[in-house]
């Protein structure tokens, strides 16, 4: 037991003396962080608060997508399908069944879960390339005939009105950031618990994982809901953001913007998901206030690029390459790792 | 009572007859070896019983329980643990998280409780990682806790796979080609350990293995199989100097030098 | 029986650009494996190409330039996306392809800007109008263009060269011994998929005006579809998937709306009703209709 528990207690549980110290630079680190997303948008006017809230809402449907790519290792070239089901059914228990914002909020996770849920049920048999094929159909006849059925205005859209609480662009982007507080703690205790470490063996052999015990369609199932659930989160602060919602927006683009920034971010890597987004999503609007619109049409071009680059040569994305600045944030120490899909570790264990 | 009761079992698979009329048992804490030729359904054997493959014919009782029909996750919540011959492990996850993904059954908090953070997962998380340490120390891989599978040479990957089946809590070990990869010295020192988890543990075991002297110095009864059929039973020594399993390996042998 | 007529004649007129663009589909998944999401792309640039020049030169030669840029942007997503990701999973390369794809919309949309353009058509006017449904000569046109390459195609897939390109995905290996390396048959197959997507991409934007993405968006989900209607990994599945889709667009378009109650409640059916023919398809006979593996 003498190893086990000195593993246990972590290999620098000498220095766990010094910790208080240890962590005064990071904590001021964290505060300077905090400050930045708390404080510095207060400063903003109404358009550039809403583009900020507008960063949340596409980093949280990034999160979403990360749960389907990076942990199931399932493929979703529509999940802006899903999020147009959150934002549409939300908006529609609002405005038509004359619910409270709250109710809004649950029926949007609810049938964002519900909504992935049947696409995970046909990802049961169709796999690979076809499954990338069934959720790009799958979004575009969202689009086109979901999103403008009879009961969500026909194509005219629905009213999506926020309470009197989250009126103020400003009071809505911090409403925002608890929801994106929300789904992160959950999308660390899904991975930290046996959902996700479930998922996770699925997805890197699925023999191995049936012989664990783990019933392999189930947890495939359950992470489609988990993602559905997440991206129905972000489709109703998305309805509400805008104050209603219409089909024009939910497109194609959407899908492939959500995965660039997931990819780009970096698979099952929150962090780098969040700073690439951050990057993405809010800076073309300043680009756009400052060089003209073509120059965000230049750097829509860029997007792609850089996805290329990434699957090509960084696979890891940019969560790899902040990995130094992660690990140092959450007590280790600033130490470039080699990227993972390199590793190549020597025979001899921790000293 | 015996753990493992494998009756008259056999598959086809298109034309090929891969499995005929193969009856195998274990009986609690014995250490049974099952040897053959290449080729002779060893593994399609180990896939019926747990399940990978569902036989044409025969029946699989496990605990005295008819698991023929059940899937492949119930027979291992059941008990039956079982490593594969190409290693089967996370390998993209780290030796501990391996152990405790490899406890999923024994998990009590509901897959939605731990993703909400309900209050009891996170003690329970903690007894997890304890008891996958606890198992690592028992076969001395302890220092190895926090290290990638992907990165570990291939013998030790084999060790880390059984320390993974041994977190599900088996009744009974199925161990497919536990020494390919290592030294005779290493397969030495491993039935050294077979025994050792027999009696610390209580396990029974049944295993694929191709090193006869470790065959020999292990294994309480022996079955060889040949061309899907069984060829053979009994105790060690006998089965060795079977002349049939004599000739059944020479050829094998004979082909490998043409 | 007007109606019957006509959603017939329409519907195999309208699925003449998805086999087209299909044909380009199963080429490049004989060849690499891979679902390329860039083929309506390597339409679009061509067609934009075409429209641009086609102010200072006759259409004719503008169009067959658009073509060769076509087959240039085949080759160039082959040599920097498709080499680098030859060992990735192919879903990788997928997501790659449909980069491909944005990227060059985003160009598009950086250049010019996402007003309509239009080219003249090569001929004017009607060509006939049986059951007194109208055909334009430019819709025929696509048809004889979908004939003229499914016949190339078919002539060029005989030849030893054809043959080779098509062993290359199975047999790395056997491409070898026909004297061409693996990395040029791979380059050969995405120079045809631009040259085949650069002739469905001039001919179809002549139908009507077009946007930056044209093709991607009007036409890409529909051929995939045809595709693997077809069995994905056949040239003559491919043709009969485009006109098997076109026919169901039809009908649906002319006969479920035809219903009330769901041209009042379900917006643009014949979606719908694609969607649930490929859900279908995959989950009940994977291997298509002339398809010889899932």
């Amino acid at each position: 037991m003498a190893v086990a528990d000195a593993v246990l207690d972590h290999p620098d549980s000498a220095e766990r003396a010094k910790s208080v110290v240890r962590w005064i630079p990071r904590l001021a680190a964290w505060g300077v962080l905090a400050a930045f997303l708390l404080v510095f948008p207060l400063s903003l006017e109404t358009f550039h608060a809403q583009r900020w809230s507008l960063g949340v809402v596409f980093a949280i449907a990034a999160l979403s997508l990360n749960v389907l790519i990076g942990y199931a290792g399932q493929i979703s070239l529509g999940h802006q399908g899903f999020l147009g089901v959150g934002a549409f059914v939300s908006a529609y228990v609002v405005t038509v069944h004359q619910q409270t914002f709250w109710v809004g909020l649950l029926a949007g996770a609810l049938s964002g879960a519900v909504a992935s849920l049947l696409m995970g049920v046909v990802a049961l048999r169709v796999r690979g390339l076809y499954l990338a094929l069934v959720t790009l159909a799958y979004g575009r006849m969202a689009q086109e005939t979901l999103f403008n059925l009879g009961i969500f205005g026909k194509g005219s859209g629905v009213e999506a009105p926020r309470p009197a609480l989250l009126l103020g662009d400003h009071a809505f982007y911090y409403f925002s950031l608890v929801v994106l507080a929300g789904v992160l703690f959950f999308n660390w205790r899904f991975v930290r618990s046996k959902a996700g470490r479930a998922v996770s063996a699925v997805r890197e052999n699925e023999q191995v994982a049936a012989s664990y015990g783990i019933p392999v369609s189930r947890y495939k199932l359950i992470a489609f809901v988990v993602s559905g659930a997440f991206v129905g989160l972000a489709g109703t602060l998305y309805a509400f953001l805008n104050g209603r919602v219409d089909s024009q927006g939910i497109n194609f683009e959407m899908a492939l913007f959500l995965v660039l920034i997931t990819v780009v971010g970096g698979l099952r890597s929150p962090a780098g998901i969040l700073v690439f987004t951050a990057l993405f999503e809010v800076l073309p609007t300043y680009v756009g206030d400052y060089f003209g619109i073509r120059w965000s049409f230049w750097l829509l071009a860029l997007g792609p690029a850089l996805l290329i680059i990434t699957l090509v040569f960084y696979p890891g994305g940019v969560g790899q390459q902040i990995k130094p600045i992660t690990s140092w944030m959450t007590g280790g120490p600033f130490r470039v790792h080699h990227g993972e899909q390199f590793v190549q570790e020597g025979v001899s264990g921790r000293p | 009572m015996a753990v493992l009761d494998v009756d008259d079992i056999s598959i086809r698979f298109g034309g090929l007859q891969a499995l005929g009329n193969v009856s195998v048992k274990a009986q609690e804490l014995e250490i049974v070896g099952l040897i053959g030729p290449n080729g002779a359904g060893k593994t399609t054997l180990f896939n019926c019983i747990t399940g990978f493959y569902r036989p044409n014919d025969g029946r699989v009782r496990f605990l005295g329980v008819d698991v023929t029909e059940i899937p492949i996750h119930q027979r291992a919540a059941m008990g039956m643990g079982r490593t594969f011959q190409q290693v089967g492990l996370v390998k993209g996850a780290t030796v501990l998280e391996n152990l405790i993904t490899a406890q999923h059954t024994k998990v009590e908090y509901s897959a939605g409780a731990g993703i909400l953070g309900a209050g009891n997962t996170w003690a329970e998380e903690k007894v997890l990682r304890q008891r996958a340490m606890e198992i690592l120390d028992l076969v001395g891989l302890a220092h190895l806790a926090h290290r990638r599978v992907a990165g570990l040479p291939y013998g030790t990957m084999k060790n880390v796979e059984m320390a993974a089946v041994l977190a599900t809590d088996p009744e009974i070990l199925m161990l497919d080609e536990p020494t390919s990869g290592m030294g005779p010295e290493e397969s030495h020192t491993f039935g050294d350990v077979l025994l050792r988890l027999r009696k610390e543990l209580g396990l029974t075991v049944l295993m694929i293995e191709h090193h006869v002297p470790l065959v020999v110095a292990v294994c309480d009864y022996v079955y060889c199989l040949n061309f899907g059929q069984l060829l053979t039973e009994g105790k060690p020594e006998d089965v060795r100097t079977h002349p049939e399993v004599v000739t059944a390996y020479l050829g094998e042998e004979a082909e490998e030098v043409a | 029986m007007q109606q019957f007529m006509s959603a017939l004649l329409l519907g195999l007129i309208g699925g003449a650009p998805f086999a087209l663009l299909g044909l380009g589909l199963v080429l490049v998944y004989r060849g690499s494996r891979v679902f390329n999401f860039a083929q309506g792309e390597f339409g679009t640039v061509s067609a934009f190409t075409a429209y641009l020049l086609s102010f200072r030169l006759p259409i004719g030669i503008s169009m067959l330039i658009g073509i060769g840029v076509g087959v240039l942007m085949g080759l160039l997503t082959e040599r920097l996306v498709v080499q680098p990701l030859f060992n990735a999973p192919k879903v990788t390369l997928l997501v790659a392809t449909a980069a491909v794809a944005t990227g060059s919309i985003a160009l598009q949309l950086a250049i010019g800007d996402a007003a309509l353009r239009s080219y003249p058509p090569l001929i004017e006017g009607n060509a006939f109008e049986p059951f007194n449904v109208p055909i334009r000569w430019q819709q025929l046109l696509v048809v004889l263009a979908l004939a003229g390459v499914a016949i190339a195609l078919y002539l060029f897939f005989k030849t030893a060269l054809g043959t080779a390109v098509l062993a290359a995905a199975q047999e790395p290996v056997a491409t070898d011994l026909v004297g061409i390396g693996t990395r040029k048959m791979s380059a050969l197959v995405w120079g045809l998929a631009g040259l085949v997507g650069g002739i469905t991409g001039v001919i179809v934007a002549a139908l009507q005006p077009f946007t930056p993405g044209y093709v991607t968006s009007d036409f890409l989900i529909f051929a995939f579809v045809a595709a693997v209607v077809g069995g994905m990994t056949s040239m003559p599945g491919a043709v009969l998937g485009g006109l098997v889709l076109g026919l169901v667009q039809s009908f649906s378009a002319s006969y479920l709306a035809d219903i009330r109650w769901i041209s009042d409640n379900i917006p643009a059916v014949g979606e719908v009703t694609v969607f649930i023919l490929l859900i279908a398809v995959l989950a009940f006979r994977p291997t298509g209709l002339l398809g010889k593996e899932a």
